[in-house]
C-alpha cells in the first residue's frame, strides 16, 4: 500500500497504519498481517449470504475484536434480513457447499433444514452454523425482527479486510449505543473500545440519538463533548 | 443481606467497572499506536488459544457437551441492562 494512503486526505481518515476510513464510500479499509479463526469464519459465512443474495450486518462483540480488541468471542452474530424457507434452505445449500454445519440440525437434509427454520429462526431464535469441525466461534444467525436490526442492516457499514474480502457491519455509532444498554463489563469494555478507537469518524449527533433512544447516559464514554 | 455489605459489594462492583473503562481505553490507544503489530501480537494469542481450544474439542464428549451447553444457553434470555445500569448509576454519584 503507497504511503500516500495512510495520510488523512480529503475524505480519507487514517485511524492508525491498519485501518483506514475512506468517507466517500462509507468503507473501512483494514490491513492485518494474518487472519484469526475468527476472521476466516467470518468472512466465509459472508461470502455465503452474499452469494445468496441476502443482506445481513454483523452485529455485537466481534465488531471490537475484528478492529483489535484483545478478547476472544463464542459467537460472530449476524443479522439477516427477513427471509423466506425456501430463500434459508438456498442459503443452508450454499453454507454446506463451504463447510458449514448446523448445530441446531442436520444441514444435509432439506427437511432439517426446514423445520429448523420453522423452529428457530421464525420463532425469533437464532441458528448456529459451524464452519468444520470448529465449535467455537461459530456462527450465531437471525431474522431481522425488530426496528433497530432493521436499521443496522440498511444503515451497515463496509469493511474492506486486505483486500480480499468485505463484510458489512453495523453502524459504529449504534453499536457503541447498544453494547452500553447491553450494560456488561464486557460489553462496556467494547463500547469504550470503540468509540476510544474511531473517535475521529464517529458522528457524535448519532450517537447522542441512539443513546437516547436506548435510553442510556454515553458520559461513561469520557469523550470531551459530553 | 445488610446495607453494609452491599456497600461493600457495590464499591467493589464500581472499582471493577472502573478497572474496565481504563483497561479498554489502553487498548484502543495501544491498536491505534501499533497498527498492524498491535494486529501481530493479538492475533498471535488468539491463534494458540484457538489449537489449545481444538485440542480439547478432539474429545467427543467434550464436543457433545459443548454443543448441548451452547444450545440450552440460546434458549435462556439475555442479561438485562440492570448490572450496566446500577453499577454504572454508582459510579456517576460517586464522581459527582
Amino acid at each position: 500500500m503507497a504511503k500516500e494512503f495512510y495520510r488523512d486526505e480529503g475524505e480519507r481518515v487514517v485511524i492508525s497504519d491498519a485501518i483506514v476510513f475512506d468517507r466517500r464510500g462509507g468503507v473501512i479499509y483494514l490491513f492485518k498481517p494474518r487472519l484469526t479463526p475468527e476472521d476466516v469464519i467470518a468472512s466465509k459465512f459472508a461470502a455465503v449470504i452474499d452469494e445468496a443474495g441476502v443482506r445481513y450486518a454483523i452485529v455485537a462483540g466481534y465488531i471490537a475484536i475484528l478492529f483489535g480488541r484483545a478478547r476472544r468471542s463464542d459467537d460472530i452474530d449476524f443479522v439477516l434480513e427477513y427471509l423466506g424457507e425456501d430463500k434459508f434452505v438456498n442459503l443452508c445449500r450454499k453454507a454446506r457447499r463451504a463447510g458449514f454445519t448446523m448445530m441446531q440440525g442436520n444441514i444435509e437434509s432439506e427437511e432439517s433444514v426446514r423445520d429448523v427454520y420453522r423452529g428457530y429462526l421464525v420463532r425469533g431464535y437464532s441458528v448456529r452454523f459451524m464452519y468444520g469441525d470448529i465449535i467455537l466461534p461459530n456462527i450465531e444467525a437471525k431474522l431481522a425482527t425488530t426496528s433497530v436490526h432493521r436499521y443496522v442492516i440498511f444503515h451497515s457499514i463496509r469493511v474492506v479486510v486486505n483486500n480480499e474480502y468485505t463484510l458489512r457491519v453495523s453502524p459504529l455509532e449504534l453499536q457503541i449505543a447498544y453494547k452500553l444498554y447491553l450494560g456488561s463489563d464486557k460489553d462496556i469494555g467494547d463500547a469504550i473500545f470503540l468509540y476510544t478507537l474511531f473517535k475521529k469518524i464517529i458522528s457524535l449527533q448519532e450517537l447522542h440519538m441512539w443513546c437516547g433512544r436506548l435510553g442510556v447516559d454515553c458520559g461513561v464514554l469520557g469523550g470531551d463533548n459530553w | 443481606m445488610t446495607s453494609v455489605h452491599e456497600k461493600e459489594l457495590e464499591a467493589d462492583r464500581r472499582r471493577n467497572l472502573e478497572d474496565v473503562i481504563k483497561h479498554a481505553r489502553w487498548e484502543a490507544e495501544a491498536a491505534r499506536r501499533l497498527g498492524r503489530r498491535w494486529f501481530e501480537l493479538r492475533d498471535e494469542w488468539l491463534i494458540k488459544a484457538h489449537e489449545a481450544d481444538k485440542e480439547m474439542w478432539e474429545d467427543a464428549r467434550v464436543r457433545e457437551a459443548l454443543v448441548k451447553a451452547i444450545l440450552a444457553k440460546d434458549r435462556v434470555p439475555r442479561a438485562s441492562r440492570t448490572q450496566y445500569s446500577k453499577a454504572y448509576q454508582t459510579t456517576q454519584k460517586s464522581k459527582g
